[in-house]
């Protein structure tokens, strides 16, 4: 039954995950050429200078990409349940319905995650190619609160997508519009690193709010 | 269960966003920002003057004893601060107490330097890498150092920009002289202007892990290092070094406690500043020097305070200023009435996110009581009474913002 | 045994009352049809029984349980065919078939690539590029192949052409013919109904009427007279329903050709040729119901 949930979802997101990932390497790779371009042009020493005490993101293009990533999966697999309302489908097999969806979320969450890890990894290396280790850790601490932005993104998107009320849909989307604005706040590397271990607690707060709009979808499901 | 948890996390997540966002947008409509007070000594009126902003670009311009100015002679009043305007008028040089002051002597007896809070060591982020210029006597300009150091937990380590690598040799050059002088690795704090838009270049105080403090400078790629008599007891938050061609302290020593002292060109000696409140955790503070007196300011959320001092760094005379607040009370009350608490991250103190809760004043708990009784009269029986238990533990505590998250949320929920 | 029972039904919506107090049953084994005019509530009643909506009050019993919280196994026994001929569209065929095949323990793949064989198309098509009719027999594949005891048939003949009905009446006929299946079905299309319900539910102003189809067929009665004058009869004891066209009216009641003759002249209505006459189960659900 969990592979039959895990292959529906694949299905549906097959080739948005190929389509965002494309993206993400892409704009790894503008990320790597910009770098490398500029440590070539301009003097090695003031480019450190910039990333370390003007606090310059080298690698501030990817800042929403996880965002859009979060989006396009979750609009890739909870689009096409609600087209026709076909997530009745859903409901209606032979399993725990909240055990369906969290294996729907898991699915989309692991494929983000591989991209935004990806992702992350390829800065890392690129900043760790050119500039002391420092600043590559930075980077990761820096990127958390985007990636985790994007999977509040993520999380908001199936639960206005799954929400049947126009008004709730609407206060729901401004929640997490917040949510997100939140994750963004700062400016420079590691602005908001002291906030996340309180901040990922948004993840799973996000997460279960999605089962809030499924349950208000099969209770007025008309 | 799984019901249970859910509903309560889309009503929590909804708290989270309002408290966030609606005070701060209350505040962008309803409450106005001002600037802090600017105080300063008047050398010739013998106490404090100040300009404080009442907001809209409208200024008062006072002293102590309540008299009030106009700019111009607000400004007359500071003739080191403005001396440009006596040089203007043909009205230098100056005389204070029948001592003469030309523009030359104003100028090099001048000396201003603001430490803001958040700039502070563990203030904001900051990665451990400092540049290290090098001093060349010959030449005038301060060139980038073609590396930046870090210290190791054994080693002061140079790394080459070009090669990305550690420079060896200069990393054991260094390295070794600490050695000989006794520093304990790693480092605790490091102090220096890692700009090179200075007037020349005094490196950096490092404070070891026994709290011995070693002045490092490069001087052609040679280590030029000395351990200075400093108290290791010191409990040092941060070194600020400001070099300036007074040429009469190296920079400033911030401890934990909120000391200030001075590090002078007299062989490392502290002078200590009678500055008696002082909290480097939420305060700012400027040191202003002219040729005559010495004043710090330390400004807080509510009040600015500052003390005069003579040359010797004597004090003789404080002040302290409550902030003028523009906003209305009714403003005030309004808030606290709707907002129980605030989700903040920004902290004027802090370089990076501050996240905590702020509470409202003692109209919250009104505001509370009131979205408890709209809670009770719009509160549907039916609903089991764990629910109803649960929903009024939440407004109960967070006021209007549970209020509205029930009420948008669970409106027409059913069990 | 009951497959489907409703107790005190009450539902509103938007401050509608759609029923106030439904109450029925429908026997395990049994072919039942939901019928009644648009607007209604049949297809809302519909999904209370499908378990997509919480009726205000009352309850619903599906196979033993509450309708809108049916355990997995129970579901595991439903099956469900939603208006429109629901089915993932992003899925072909094959991949529809290896979905489900891991969902239901019962699975039978022969049962579903026989109804899709029937079409003659590849495996590989995606749902999505089906017409309706080719997609219906993929939706009635994936119902059948999963052996339910339950169906519940939302407007099945919506979409399709009498050939795609009439395939998938066969493959109902057999499936009931399996004995100990039950069956709820609405359809638009009441001449297919007629030859497969046993009974009927008239869903009418919040109100039902149950009845067996041959109960229904043989007691209700069609009358045709013919009148020169313009007529309105309203409904009472005797008179379900009247429609006139040109000079002929046409009277529909659960009362006998003498009784209705009686009540007529009692009205005053001169009805020439009064006669019974052959009555389909639409002129009954027009006759019973009403055109709107």
């Amino acid at each position: 039954m969990l592979y039959s949930l895990l292959f529906k979802e694949w299905l549906k997101l097959k080739r948005y995950f190929a389509a965002v990932l494309l993206l993400n390497c892409g704009i790894c790779l503008e990320i790597f050429f910009n770098i490398r371009q500029q440590m070539y042009a301009e003097h090695a020493e003031m480019v450190w200078y910039q990333a370390i005490h003007i606090h310059s993101l080298l690698y501030q293009d990817i800042r929403y990409v996880p965002l859009f990533t979060g989006l396009v999966l979750a609009t890739a697999q909870f689009v096409p349940e609600m087209m026709g309302r076909r997530f009745r489908l859903s409901l209606h097999l032979p399993v725990s319905r909240s055990l369906m969806l969290f294996f729907s979320l898991l699915s989309g969450v692991m494929l983000y995650l591989i991209i935004c890890g990806s992702t992350s990894l390829c800065i890392y290396l690129t900043l760790q190619k050119y500039f002391p280790i420092e600043v590559a850790q930075s980077s990761l601490s820096t990127m958390v609160s985007w990636v985790l932005a994007g999977l509040i993104a993520y999380f908001g998107c199936a639960s206005v997508l799954l929400e049947q009320s126009w008004p709730r849909r609407v206060f729901l989307l401004l929640v997490f519009v917040t949510l997100v604005k939140m994750l963004y706040a700062g400016f420079g590397y590691g602005w908001l690193a002291p906030a996340l271990p309180a901040l990922v607690l948004l993840a799973p707060l996000a997460m279960f709010s999605v089962f809030d709009s499924a349950r208000r979808f099969q209770d007025k499901g008309v | 269960m799984i019901r249970f948890i859910s509903r309560y996390s889309g009503i929590l997540l909804a708290i989270v966003a309002m408290s966030y966002a609606f005070p701060v947008g209350f505040d962008k409509v309803f409450v106005q920002e001002i600037g802090s007070p600017l105080l300063f000594f008047s050398p010739l009126q013998k106490q404090f003057i100040y300009r404080e902003s009442l907001g809209g670009h409208r200024f008062n311009y006072m002293n102590e004893s309540g008299a009030s100015y106009n700019r111009i002679d607000f400004e007359s009043l500071l003739p080191f601060l403005y001396y440009k305007n006596l040089e203007k008028k043909n009205a230098l040089p100056v005389h204070i107490d029948g001592r003469v002051f030309s523009k030359k002597a104003i100028k090099i007896g001048r000396q201003g330097l603001g430490i803001k809070s958040r700039h502070l060591n563990n203030h904001h982020p900051q990665i451990q890498l400092y540049p290290l210029f090098s001093n060349n006597p010959e030449v005038a300009v301060i060139p980038f150092p073609e590396d930046v150091f870090r210290f190791s937990d054994t080693a002061m380590e140079f790394i080459n920009a070009d090669s990305n690598r550690i420079d060896v040799p200069l990393t054991e050059r260094f390295t070794s002289v600490l050695n000989t002088l006794g520093f304990v690795f790693p480092a605790t704090v490091i102090g220096g202007k890692t700009t090179n838009l200075k007037p020349f270049d005094e490196g950096f105080f490092v404070r070891d892990s026994d709290g011995q403090v070693f002045h490092i400078k490069r001087v052609l790629d040679q280590p030029v290092i000395v351990k200075t008599p400093i108290d290791p007891k010191l409990d040092i938050q941060d070194i600020i070094v400001s070099e300036n061609r007074r040429k009469e302290f190296y920079g400033i020593i911030i401890t934990r406690q909120g000391g200030l002292h001075l590090i002078s060109y007299d062989n490392y000696r502290l002078i200590s500043l009678p500055v008696e409140l002082y909290e480097p955790d939420r305060m700012d503070f400027t040191l202003l020097i002219n040729p005559l007196y010495t004043t710090v300011v330390s400004s807080q959320a509510k009040t600015v305070s500052a003390t005069a001092m003579d040359r010797n760094y004597q004090s003789f005379r404080t002040f302290e200023l409550e902030r003028y607040n523009p906003t209305s009370s009714l403003v005030q009350v309004s808030r606290d009435l709707l907002f129980p608490f605030q989700i903040c991250f920004d902290n004027p103190y802090r370089g990076q996110a501050d996240l905590r809760l702020q509470f409202g004043g003692v109209w919250a708990l009104f505001g509370i009581l009131l979205a408890l009784i709209v809670f009770l009269l719009t509160a549907r029986k039916k609903q089991p009474l764990s629910i109803r238990k649960g929903d009024f533990f939440l407004v109960l505590f967070t006021g209007f913002f549970g209020l509205i998250a029930i009420s948008c949320l669970t409106r027409d929920e059913s069990f | 045994m009951n497959a489907i029972e409703v107790h005190n039904l009450y539902h509103q919506y938007n401050g509608r009352i759609l029923y106030a107090d439904l109450n029925f049953s429908i026997p395990e084994g049994t072919i039942c049809g939901l019928l009644g005019k648009n607007g209604q509530g049949k297809t809302t009643l519909v999904n209370i029984l499908m378990g997509f909506l919480k009726p205000t009050s009352g309850q619903c019993l599906v196979l033993g349980e509450d309708s809108h919280d049916l355990s997995p196994v129970v579901r595991s026994r439903i099956g469900l065919l939603h208006e429109g001929h629901l089915a993932y569209e992003f899925m072909t065929i094959s991949q529809t078939e290896k979905f489900y095949r891991g969902c239901y323990v019962n699975w039978d793949p022969e049962i579903f690539f026989h109804l899709i064989g029937k079409m003659g198309l590849p495996h590989d098509q995606k749902v999505a590029t089906l017409s309706c009719g080719q997609r219906s027999q993929v939706v009635l594949g994936v119902i059948m192949a999963q052996n339910p005891d339950l169906l519940i048939l939302d407007d099945y003949s919506m979409g399709l052409d009498v050939g795609y009905r009439r395939l998938f009446l066969d493959v109902l006929h057999d499936f009931a013919a399996l004995g100990g299946k039950t069956i709820l079905v609405t359809s638009h299309i009441l001449q297919d109904l007629e030859q497969l319900v046993e009974t009927m539910i008239f869903l009418d102003s919040g109100g039902i009427m149950q009845i067996g189809l041959d109960d229904f067929m043989s007691s209700f009665h069609k009358y045709v007279f013919h009148n020169a004058k313009e007529l309105k009869l309203l409904k009472d004891d005797v008179v379900s329903g009247f429609e006139q066209r040109g000079g002929q009216s046409t009277l529909y009641s659960f009362c006998d050709l003498g009784q209705v003759q009686r009540h007529l002249i009692s009205l005053g209505v001169h009805a020439e040729k009064l006669s019974k006459v052959e009555m389909t189960l639409e002129d009954g659900f027009i006759g019973l119901m009403g055109k709107y």
